[in-house]
């Protein structure tokens, strides 16, 4: 049983470079919960705060009811996994594994049940002899976890673990992280930069930048209605397309006007739309919300958009189009028997309910 | 014109055999002296001065090694350059490691200045300091004392110099990796980071045992009584009272180099792994 809550959180390095600030979340029990955002945005410095690693600057922080902001780490009962794992490397694997409970003092059966246990759930019983000099990096980084599993802590922390894996492997143990979180039953705090890995893997991703927390939100709920447009183009691979607009109204309609198109919207379906008429906005749209009319045997040509092929990314099942709107360089994502070529001119519609608006200003969601 | 293909072969060999020939004449004209002080040990006092002089005695004898320990006290002096030199290394060891490590991954305020003020003493020569140290540890009754040569000789700039450039390479997140894990402070240092150094400290160790055990000149200030010199200080005392008896100065002398000798070859595997060492990564 832990719940890990930030009260008005900040930490302030010397010299004044901010770390993070104003952090408030309330990371419940049993919870698989993400940081994520481009480098340098802060998460590093948020899961450090929770292990005890940086003294908070300012607010609180509670691990099970308790503030913890001036218990030192190894009182706080929580393990950490290092994106370089951080194996002793002059200790056998065993031992590295055993070292936290041989500071606490185990009796030695209760040790050795217990990196038993953790090395046959990880598949590295066969390595417990081994230094870390003489493993694999996918099996350095299972015995880094093991080390944390053996503490049965209340809570994981994870920084970047897999980073430094190649992509297979990542692929790979990302899955079996997963899967361990739901054997555990523990509260499991994850940063990567990554946005596929937080997708994946999370209950409830917080996104991050420059120190502040963007959103906090279960995965879907994140795609579909990102709060601003920097975590609209953050989550999601290849990224939202962004394309200035101005609002008019038209009678029954809402036009939307950009560089060489237009679209017109439903005015019930799109009343948030008003206190915006006749300002300019961002329109954003998927990748995959942009449907090719001809290859898709779409009848009707109306909010019909002309582009212009610039080149394409055939992956196999799906090709990546980049295409001219105008001025507007976009992206699509499209089945992969769908080939184009440079200069091809494309009629694409843009599904109007996966269409996202954001305040040119704030940039903030427009709802 | 010469058509005749250079033959590599052949220069390379004529090269290794000038490097060759070199490294030999510099390792004769190196252990010469050293096997001279051997071989006149060994030698009876008539045999010291026959001409011409004699690389391998006639009748060898142990003679002038007996009379080292008859006649003067040298086991005395072994024993209390044994102490020193002893005592020197591990509190050396453990201080300067101790400091060094903090200098390396603490962060505290004035540290960098800390340190260069440190470093900008290697700048004064010993012997400016030698009065006032002296002076001090008269005033406080350590003169003739195992404690006043071991507590001067035991820190060492060089050495906190020494295990400060290696902490460095070792990762903070080991550091921190064991400080979740339940060390305390002086925990992380001796589980993690010792041994971690242990090829630092083999170098350091070799070093500082052969400083003190080789200084001349600060002993012979501080220990005034005949009993507690050391090794060196006998052995410039056996010149003095004995004025021409080479026999037994070079018998000292072989019981002094014998133990750094036999230290340097023990040590030397881990000297080179100390130098060569680069960081610990992976
Ligand atoms: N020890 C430190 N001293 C000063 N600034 C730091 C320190 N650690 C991190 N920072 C700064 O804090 C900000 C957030 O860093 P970090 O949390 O490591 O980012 P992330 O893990 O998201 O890449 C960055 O601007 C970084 O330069
Ligand atoms: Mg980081």
């Amino acid at each position: 049983m832990a719940d890990v809550v930030f009260e008005n959180v900040s930490k302030i390095y010397n010299g004044g470079v901010i770390g993070c600030k104003d952090i408030n979340l309330e990371i419940r029990d049993k919870e698989f919960c993400i940081l994520v955002g481009p480098s340098g945005c802060g998460k590093s410095t948020t899961l450090r705060t929770i292990a005890g690693l940086e003294e908070i600057t300012e607010g609180n922080l509670k691990v099970d009811n308790e503030i913890v902001n001036n218990i030192p780490p190894k009182d706080r009962d929580i393990a950490m996994v290092f994106q370089n794992y951080a194996l002793y490397p002059h200790m056998k694997v065993a031992d590295n594994m055993a070292f936290g409970l041989k500071l606490r003092k185990y009796p030695k059966e209760e040790i050795n049940k217990r990196v038993d246990e953790a090395a046959r759930i990880l598949g590295i019983t066969k390595l417990l002899d081994r230094r870390p000099k003489q493993l694999s990096g996918g099996q350095r980084q299972r015995v880094a976890l093991g080390r944390a599993i053996v503490r049965k802590p209340k809570v994981f922390l994870f920084d970047e673990p897999l980073s430094n894996l190649d992509a297979k492997l990542r692929v790979q143990m990302r899955v079996e992280i997963k899967k361990l979180s739901s054997k555990l039953q523990t509260t499991m705090i994850y940063v990567t930069h990554d946005q596929v890995e937080a997708m994946t893997m999370g209950d409830r991703i917080v996104v991050m930048k420059d120190g502040f927390i963007q959103q906090v939100d279960d995965p879907i709920k994140l795609y579909n209605e990102p709060k601003n447009k920097f975590v609209a183009g953050f989550i999601g691979s290849p990224s939202m397309n962004f394309i200035d607009a101005e609002i008019t109204s038209e009678s029954e309609k809402y036009q939307i006007k950009g560089d060489s198109f237009n679209i017109s919207l439903n005015k019930k379906a799109f009343d948030f739309l008003q206190k915006y008429n006749g300002k300019n906005i961002i329109i954003g749209i998927r990748p995959e919300d942009i449907i090719d009319r001809v290859y898709a045997k779409v009848s009707t040509s109306k909010n019909v958009v002309r582009a212009e092929v610039i080149t394409e990314e055939p992956m196999g099942s799906e090709n990546y189009i980049h295409a001219n709107i105008g001025s507007n360089k976009i992206i699509m994502k499209t089945k992969g028997s769908n080939r184009v070529s440079m200069g091809d001119e494309l009629e694409l519609i843009f599904k109007p309910e996966q269409l996202h608006f954001f305040d040119v200003k704030t940039e903030e969601r427009i709802t | 014109m010469n058509n005749k293909p250079k033959d590599y072969l052949m220069e390379y060999r004529l090269k290794k055999c000038i490097v060759y020939t070199l490294l030999i004449v510099g390792l004769i004209i190196t252990l010469a002296p050293f096997f001279w002080m051997l071989s006149t040990s060994l030698k009876t006092r008539a045999g010291i001065f026959t001409m011409p002089p004699q690389w391998i005695p006639d009748e060898p004898t142990l003679m002038h090694y007996g009379r080292l320990f008859d006649e003067v006290d040298f086991l005395r002096s072994f024993l209390n350059s044994t102490i020193v030199a002893i005592s020197v290394t591990v509190l050396g060891l453990f201080f300067n490691s101790l400091a060094g490590y903090a200098f390396a991954k603490y962060r505290f305020p004035g540290r960098d200045r800390i340190f260069a003020i440190l470093i900008l003493s290697l700048m004064v020569p010993g012997q400016v300091t030698m009065m006032p140290v002296f002076l001090i540890l008269r005033s406080v009754g350590l003169i003739n004392t195992y404690l006043g040569l071991i507590i001067t000789g035991t820190i060492s700039v060089f050495g906190i110099f020494l295990v400060r450039q290696f902490v460095q390479t070792i990762p903070n997140d080991l550091i921190e990796a064991a400080r979740i894990d339940g060390c305390s402070e002086f925990g992380i240092y001796l589980k993690v980071i010792l041994p971690l150094c242990k090829p630092v400290l083999a170098t350091l160790g070799i070093f500082t045992f052969m400083a003190s055990w080789n200084e001349f000149l600060w002993p012979l200030i501080v220990m005034v009584r005949e009993e507690m010199y050391t090794l060196p200080v006998a052995l410039a005392a056996l010149e003095g009272q004995y004025a021409t008896d080479y026999g037994l100065v070079m018998a000292g002398a072989v019981v002094v180099v014998i133990p750094v000798i036999i230290v340097f070859l023990l040590a030397q595997k881990y000297i080179i792994e100390g130098i060569s060492t680069t960081g610990l990564k992976g």
